[in-house]
């Protein structure tokens, strides 16, 4: 299995290039000196946003792992290997959640060292990252097993409809749903992200979710795995080649 | 002649119903857009007068530009013909040049007739659900949509027979609609400066007013003299592209 986690390193070389090459970039334009303001908690937001940019481009990235798997010859040989399909599943998903640990790691200390460098009080704020964190794993446990039974492309498609149904449940709300919670101003907006994140809602139900999300996501993930381990030999006849 | 037209749309068919689904949505959201306008958040003062205003017109013409532009494509249908060779198997029937041609201009007239029926429609049900009259100028801008969106067919069908690559033709038309748009554009924002120093048109944001002031010239403009000529647009466009696709299918073939 290590081995085939060395591969995926190897086989997706460029792309970690590139991702690399991406990241930089953001990691470099929140420490460009800029005009700031006098409320902090407004400054905040361009760093969190290239954090969240630095987060979603590696998410790209480890979608891009199971397409160039997508191979009958590969799937044949992986199959002869002794324990191949569990091993060729596992290592899939362990270079995800490595790579997942790995950039939120990455995020909180840059959110951190930007705040240190510029001088603005972080409010506890890249505990937000820990929170996208388990969501990612949670996104991932879904759409893999989908990836790997339907190919990239129709997993790809499922995503996007999943993505869809969220970002459309998320702007019915913003049109017609009870806005006063989010306060009336910027500055009240950002404090409820800040007080939502510290635990320090009145809603229980947010609090309890948003502690209990990594227990519940890992979980998932493993459920996820066992049943992409199922699910491996059906996407087979999906592959282009 | 039938079956070459069933065909394109057979073969363009995932193309096309999912540039429809993608109007359905884009339809979807700004309904419920104009909704919230009228009894949901936006209607609580959140939008300026203006802003609310913007977003009526948009709500009307964006959806359609949706439909049209993928529509004025044809899928990829003249690219896969001749990655699969299909022009050589053309010859063992009695198919002329002119036909395979002929169809592939009548479908373009089809998609972009059943585009235009569409997108009144739509504009109908909008002024019927939010209670707005249906102006005569929208069916003006749609059938300039309508006009332009034919020349652009005619121009792509051509060059599609000629470059036979998607992407040949993509960075084609790009260059070829920069090109026209530049520096009718500077013109254009030239006399709309002129107007915003000479009507001393009180403002916040210059480049805001300069802007709309600058599009809504030209929307005006280019309304005007593209439906008074739009017969001979039509006409002229698809008859030199229908020429050019034919040389283009001649040459190919020897």
């Amino acid at each position: 299995m290590y081995g085939l986690m060395y591969k995926e390193l190897i086989v997706n070389k460029k792309q970690l290039i590139f991702t690399a090459v991406t990241v930089l970039i953001f990691t470099i334009l929140p420490f460009i000196p800029d005009s700031f303001s006098s409320n902090d908690y407004v400054n905040l937001v361009p760093v969190f946003i290239c954090t969240l940019i630095i987060f979603l481009i590696s998410g790209m990235m480890q979608q891009g792992i199971y397409e160039r798997d997508e191979s009958t010859k590969w799937q044949n040989y992986i199959v002869s290997s002794p324990n191949g399909i569990k091993n060729q599943i596992s290592s899939k998903y362990l270079f995800t959640l490595v790579f997942s640990i790995a950039t939120a790691t990455y995020c909180i200390i840059l959110f951190e060292l930007v705040c240190a460098v510029h001088g603005f009080e972080s409010y506890g704020l890249s505990s937000m990252i820990l929170t996208l964190f388990p969501f990612q794993i949670f996104l991932r446990s879904i759409e893999t097993p989908f990836i790997i039974c339907f190919g990239s492309k129709q997993g790809n498609v499922i995503r996007m409809v999943l993505s869809g149904i969220f970002i459309g449940a998320i702007i019915i709300y913003l049109l017609f749903g009870d806005l006063s919670v989010f306060g009336t101003t910027f500055a009240e907006f950002i404090q409820f992200i800040i007080n939502l994140f510290a635990g320090g809602t009145s809603s229980k139900f947010l609090n309890y979710t948003l502690r209990l999300s990594p227990a519940v996501s890992f979980v998932l993930y493993f459920i996820s795995y066992q049943i992409s381990c199922r699910l491996y030999m059906k996407g087979g006849k999906y592959y282009d080649n | 002649m039938k079956g070459l037209i069933y065909k394109d749309f057979y073969l363009g068919r995932k193309f096309f119903l999912f540039s429809f689904l993608f109007f359905f949505i884009t339809a979807l959201l700004f309904v419920l857009i104009r909704l919230s306008m009228i009894c949901g958040n936006l209607a609580h003062g959140i939008l300026t007068k203006d802003e609310m205003d913007n977003i009526k017109t948009f709500s009307l013409y964006v959806p359609c530009l949706v439909l049209f532009i993928p529509f004025c494509t044809d899928g990829g249908v003249i690219f896969s013909d001749y990655t699969s060779k299909w022009h050589r198997f053309c010859y063992s029937t009695s198919l002329s040049d002119t036909s395979i041609v002929s169809s592939k201009y009548i479908a373009v007239l089809i998609r972009l007739t059943f585009s235009f029926i569409i997108s009144i429609l739509y504009n109908l049900l909008m002024c019927a659900f939010t209670g707005d009259a249906f102006r005569p100028e929208i069916i003006a801008y749609l059938y300039m949509i309508f006009t332009a969106a034919a020349a652009f067919s005619s121009l792509y069908t051509a060059l599609s027979f000629f470059l036979k690559n998607k992407n040949s033709v993509s960075m084609t038309m790009f260059a070829i609609i920069t090109v026209i748009l530049i520096p009718f554009t500077f013109q254009l924002m030239n006399k709309a400066k002129e107007k915003l120093q000479n009507e001393a048109i009180p403002t916040d944001n210059e480049t805001d007013v300069y802007v709309i002031l600058a599009v809504g010239e030209m929307l005006e403009n280019v309304k005007n003299t593209i439906i008074t000529f739009s017969p001979l647009i039509i006409i002229g466009f698809a008859a030199v592209g229908f020429f050019a696709s034919l040389t283009a299918l001649k040459r190919r073939e020897n």
